[in-house]
């Protein structure tokens, strides 16, 4: 059966990298541009990982993380967490604490390795 | 250490016991003088008051000279000096002492009139005995501070000359309000006006000598305590000369006793509406303080905010081009022709050197804006290094590089942030490998050495040219054979390799010969 993954992320061009390479390695993908809708979708359609970006509008990734966490299926749904902020940064440092699977310096890292990161999460 | 010392304010009051201590020369060498001529008034300037004695002047004219030459710092250079500083110290002491045991055991030793003998119908006298008290307290004092050896012996001697002061102004207060008990010892004469005005010098030229330490830093500390400390100091002084010269116009029957009252009264009010004035300017500036220092505070956020901003947004397009071009590459949009390829390749490559780039100027200002936070944990050097080289896998493939490395068995985990230690490795080995021939060495070796571990990077390429050594840690520094052959590099990766190495309580050093190779030792603590 196909997986399914949710990417949260505001900047388009960003958003239609991540859902194409996905769509090509064979998941089906839902899109969501802030937190509110990431949220929204996470909770209804229960996607086997999320992909979170962190600045956003409408209801930030750190926000919708904290919220994805309180409820009963999101507490264990693997997040992967996309940012270019500096690891030391506050806001990481809170996010941490809410237990994501990795995070990522989206300008370090090539898609391929997210893939492999995305798929071997899904295999645990 | 206490408070920072103002420079300033510590010339000035060096410069204040000099004038003093000269001063105090000049009372004992008039004195003397008076002596010689039979000048009485030079004696006693005062009618009425007790005569100085020759002893005492002699004392004073020592005593001034030692203090003049200790505040200079002449002393401890020039053996001469030393000397006579010895000497005129052991009069000064002996003077002291000798005249204390006369009185205390009611006996004569000669001494008071070895310099003089009768002038005028006087007998040579003898000093009181709070001025021979005095002149032991400020010989130990001297004997304490006239070689500035050591902090402890100066604050030691302005703790002893304190009690020179107290003697002294006891007595210029007994002058100032007409209490012969306050300067004399019954049934002894009393001390001169002008002795005790002299030893009140001196206990102040020998505080102010060095008022970069002992209790006295005080006056010369910056910031308000300081501040506050000088003005009070200042209303001291005031109040006590005009005394001095309120009693002395007394004395001389310039006014009655209600004009008396009235200057006594001008004094005590002008130094209450100084000292209010001074409090209420205090503040002000206390409060002037603060606001630059929310200012500061507040732009230091504004900083550390625009580097958050200026790392997502450049990231952000960088980010883009990287995964478009990746996904060109991996044909996610169709066949390229080679040519295509070849050019995206290209795209890729020199986006990729933008990233690199902008990581390390993020990088530079967190060193620079002390933002860059460690995160230690216990973590295996090899382990890391491991990944750095897997990293650089690709271009020691490309330049036919041959990669030793030689790790010991069970070394001990450190206590690391791992991204920092990353960085460390990365800058170091980049360099190595970008700045070694093809088919060259690189050797990567990690091994415990006493309570360090030590990481070994070394090349057999290019090196550093000799006369550029010193400048490698430098931002923005780049050698001149690596920009002759490259023009890649910002010459950020050492200085943010050691500001990382530092912040993480190791050091690195290096070694290198042109045209030989390079060499690079970091050391963390186990």
């Amino acid at each position: 059966m196909k997986k399914t993954i949710l990417i949260v992320e505001d900047e388009l061009p960003m958003l239609k990298a991540l859902s194409d390479k996905f769509f090509l390695e064979g998941f089906d993908v839902l899109n969501a541009q802030d937190g509110a809708g990431g949220l929204k979708s996470a909770i209804e359609k229960k996607p086997d990982l999320i992909i979170l970006d962190i600045f956003m509008p409408v209801m930030d990734g750190k926000e919708m993380f904290k919220k994805l966490r309180a409820d009963e299926w999101g507490k264990t749904v693997p997040v992967i967490i996309l940012t270019n902020l500096n690891p030391d940064d506050k806001t990481l440092d809170a996010l941490m604490k809410n237990g994501p699977s990795y995070y990522f310096i989206k300008s370090k890292w090539k898609l391929e390795e997210l893939v492999a990161k995305v798929k071997k999460q899904l295999e645990k | 250490m206490p408070k920072q010392i103002n420079h300033q304010i510590v010339r000035r009051l060096k410069k204040t016991s000099r004038v003093l201590s000269v001063i105090i020369s000049m009372v004992g060498f008039f004195a003397l003088v008076g002596w010689q001529f039979n000048i009485l008034f030079l004696m006693r300037v005062i009618p009425k008051l007790p005569i100085i004695a020759p002893n005492t002047a002699m004392a004073f004219l020592l005593g001034g000279a030692i203090l003049f030459l200790a505040g200079n710092g002449k002393i401890s250079k020039n053996a001469v000096l030393r000397i006579f500083s010895y000497f005129s110290i052991i009069v000064i002491l002996l003077l002291g002492l000798l005249t204390l045991l006369e009185y205390i055991f009611k006996v004569s030793f000669g001494i008071d009139g070895m310099l003089f003998s009768k002038v005028q119908g006087l007998a040579p006298v003898r000093m009181s005995p709070q001025s021979a008290f005095n002149f032991l307290m400020t010989g130990i004092s001297l004997l304490f501070i006239f070689n500035q050896e050591k902090k402890t012996r100066i604050k030691i001697g302005q703790i002893i000359v304190l009690l020179t002061g107290a003697v002294s102004l006891l007595s210029l207060f007994g002058f100032i309000y007409s209490i012969p008990s306050f300067y004399t010892i019954a049934p002894y004469k009393g001390m001169a006006a002008h002795t005790a005005v002299a030893f009140v010098m001196m206990f102040f030229g020998i505080l102010l000598a060095f008022p970069e330490h002992g209790f006295v830093r005080i006056f010369s500390s910056r910031g308000l305590s300081g501040l506050a400390a000088r003005r009070l100091f200042f209303t001291l002084m005031v109040i006590i000369f005009g005394e001095v010269a309120i009693a002395g116009g007394r004395e001389i029957g310039l006014y009655n006793f209600s004009s008396e009252a009235l200057f006594h009264l001008a004094i005590i009010t002008g130094v209450f509406v100084y000292l209010i004035f001074f409090a209420f300017r205090s503040l002000d500036e206390l409060g002037r303080m603060e606001t630059s220092l929310a200012k500061t505070k507040e732009l230091d956020r504004a900083k550390t905010e625009f580097v958050g901003m200026a790392s997502h947004q450049l990231r952000t397009p960088l980010t883009a081009i990287s995964w478009y071009s990746e996904m060109l590459l991996s044909k996610d949009a169709g066949e390229l022709s080679l040519k295509q390829a070849d050019y995206l390749k290209e795209i890729y490559t020199g986006n990729q050197r933008m990233i690199d780039l902008v990581d390390d100027l993020l990088n530079t200002s967190r060193i620079d804006m002390g933002t860059l936070k460690a995160k230690p944990e216990l973590i295996s050097l090899t382990e890391v290094m491991d990944g750095i080289l897997d990293e650089f896998s690709h271009q020691i493939k490309q330049k036919n590089l041959n990669l030793e490395k030689k790790f010991s068995r069970n070394l001990p985990r450190v206590l690391l942030d791992p991204e920092h230690l990353g960085i460390i490795f990365q800058n170091i080995i980049s360099n190595a490998v970008k700045y070694t021939q093809p088919r060259g060495k690189i050797l990567v070796e990690i091994r415990k050495k006493n309570s360090h571990v030590l990481v070994k990077i070394a090349d057999n390429g290019w090196g550093i040219p000799p006369g550029q050594q010193k400048k490698i840690f430098t931002k923005l520094f780049r050698a001149d054979n690596v920009r002759k052959r490259d023009a890649e590099g910002t010459g950020l990766g050492l200085y943010i390799a050691r500001a990382l190495v530092k912040k993480s309580g190791g050091e690195i050093t290096f070694e290198s010969k042109e045209g030989k190779g390079s060499a690079f030792y970091v050391t963390f603590k186990v």
